[in-house]
């Protein structure tokens, strides 16, 4: 029987739960980082990024809500953006937050 | 906290349910999840508890149960006098049917299922994944509900409607009903027994005592008979008929249990079809992953170099390998020269 294969199930738990994200993560953002992880192999990643018609694809979000996901998560340290050289594009990848999220950030 | 894991699958990232959900249903799935237990799959958090931990308002919580639940994503079980339990549906669900009401419209009164589905036990229909000692949501309020749904209706016209997608599924919906079969003829059983005994005209009482005293399978086996009958206009007293058989031990009739064996039947050529899929997608990958190694190895030596080891390698090989092709474009030289420049040959 064909097997689906998880995401890193460590990462999960104790990103969004032990480390309290999960309740700081809001709207629909979830569904974008949760996609992000998936293609990530389920651990933070430098080398995989994700284009943004793909992870429009992927959430059926619009646009500007995975900008705007992608903003929040950012600020929660969840993922970090790089430019590339000419400082047209932005990239997106999972990071390794800090240790507990500051509910009063 | 469970020390163990809870996974969220890639299939169900990718299905259509994912994109259709919003992001606070995908929260307190998660959440439920975590809660749930490694062994029975239940989880038994409270409301507040899911608020909680998923940073929701407790209405929002309950919505986005409500939606799980429709979406087929989630199973409750609401006992009286004890906490609600939950069950995570691991496995990606299949697309709702068109026209099917939610769950809090159900609840209104409205019908449960769009009488357009095909004839009991026959043909496909959409009931959503269901397993053993699940619960609710998606009961059938009475036999003549079910008979209109079974015995009355073709299918719909209208656009052609994507086939049943079944994968990772260990279990194969009953058509019709609200159980599912497995592969090992199990029948399998995802609603609150309670409430769909008291929808069959079961008094409060004895079905909130059937339900917790009698086995689940051997209750569905006499529901799954009364269904039957129903739609074929057989059936006089329905309650009557469920009381005698639960009390009785009815078995399933020949004719349910035929068809279940068909259902049974098609669910194991399904897995052995995918198994054999699997496997044979697995081999692909691991034979382009070796070509792969082999050529970025080979790429990287320089010319002499590899014409010695081509050489050495000719040389080691048995001559009925390299009779016919003793150059870089035999596989096997390939595989021994990649060995010899690694010191270890290919898995």
């Amino acid at each position: 029987m064909p097997a689906a294969k998880p995401i890193q199930t460590d990462w999960v738990k104790t990103v969004l739960f032990d480390r309290g994200y999960l309740a700081r993560i809001r709207g629909e953002a979830i569904k974008v980082y949760l996609v992000m992880l998936e293609a990530s192999g389920g651990q933070p990643d430098q080398s995989v990024t994700l284009s943004l018609s793909q992870l429009m694809k992927r959430t059926h979000l619009s646009c500007p809500t995975v900008i705007d996901s992608l903003t929040r998560l950012e600020v929660l340290g969840l993922v970090v953006s790089t430019t590339r050289p000419r400082g047209k594009v932005k990239t997106y990848y999972v990071s390794d937050p800090p240790a507990t999220a500051d509910l009063h950030a | 906290m469970s020390s163990f894991f809870f996974r969220v699958d890639h299939d169900l990232l990718r299905s259509e349910a994912f994109k259709e959900l919003g992001g606070s249903a995908i929260k307190v799935y998660l959440v439920i999840g975590l809660y749930s237990d490694f062994g029975t799959d239940w989880a038994y958090p409270s409301i507040r508890t899911i608020a909680s931990q998923a940073g929701l308002s407790r209405q929002t919580v309950l919505v986005a149960i409500g939606e799980l639940t429709t979406r087929g994503l989630l199973v409750t079980n609401k006992s009286k006098g004890r906490s609600t339990a939950y069950r995570i549906i691991r496995q990606a669900p299949e697309r709702p049917t068109k026209g099917r009401v939610p769950a809090k419209d159900r609840e209104k009164g409205a019908e449960s299922f769009n009488p357009t589905g095909p004839f009991f036990l026959d043909g496909v229909t959409k009931t959503g994944s269901i397993f053993l000692e699940g619960p609710p949501s998606s009961g059938l309020k009475s036999l003549d509900q079910v008979a209109r749904l079974l015995g009355q209706a073709g299918r719909e016209a209208g656009p052609k409607q994507e086939p049943e997608l079944i994968e990772d599924s260990s279990s194969i919906p009953i058509p019709g009903t609200p159980f599912r079969v497995s592969a090992e003829g199990r029948l399998l059983v995802a609603v609150d027994l309670q409430e769909l005994l008291t929808d069959q005209g079961i008094p409060r009482r004895l079905a909130q005592r059937i339900a917790t005293q009698k086995d689940p399978e051997a209750v569905a086996k006499v529901l799954l008979n009364a269904f039957y009958l129903e739609s074929q206009g057989k059936l006089q007293n329905g309650p009557g008929y469920i009381r005698a058989g639960i009390e009785g031990g009815y078995d399933l009739l020949p004719q349910v249990a035929d068809r279940l064996e068909g259902r049974r039947r098609e669910l194991e050529a399904r897995l052995r079809s995918s198994a054999a899929d699997e496997t044979r997608k697995r081999e692909e990958r691991a034979h382009v992953e070796e070509e792969e190694a082999m050529n970025m190895v080979i790429a990287s030596l320089g010319v002499e170099e590899l014409k010695a080891l081509v050489r050495r390698a000719v040389e080691s090989l048995p001559e009925p390998l390299i009779r016919r092709n003793p150059t870089l474009s035999n596989p096997f030289v390939r595989g021994r020269v990649y060995a010899l420049a690694c010191g270890e040959p290919l898995n």
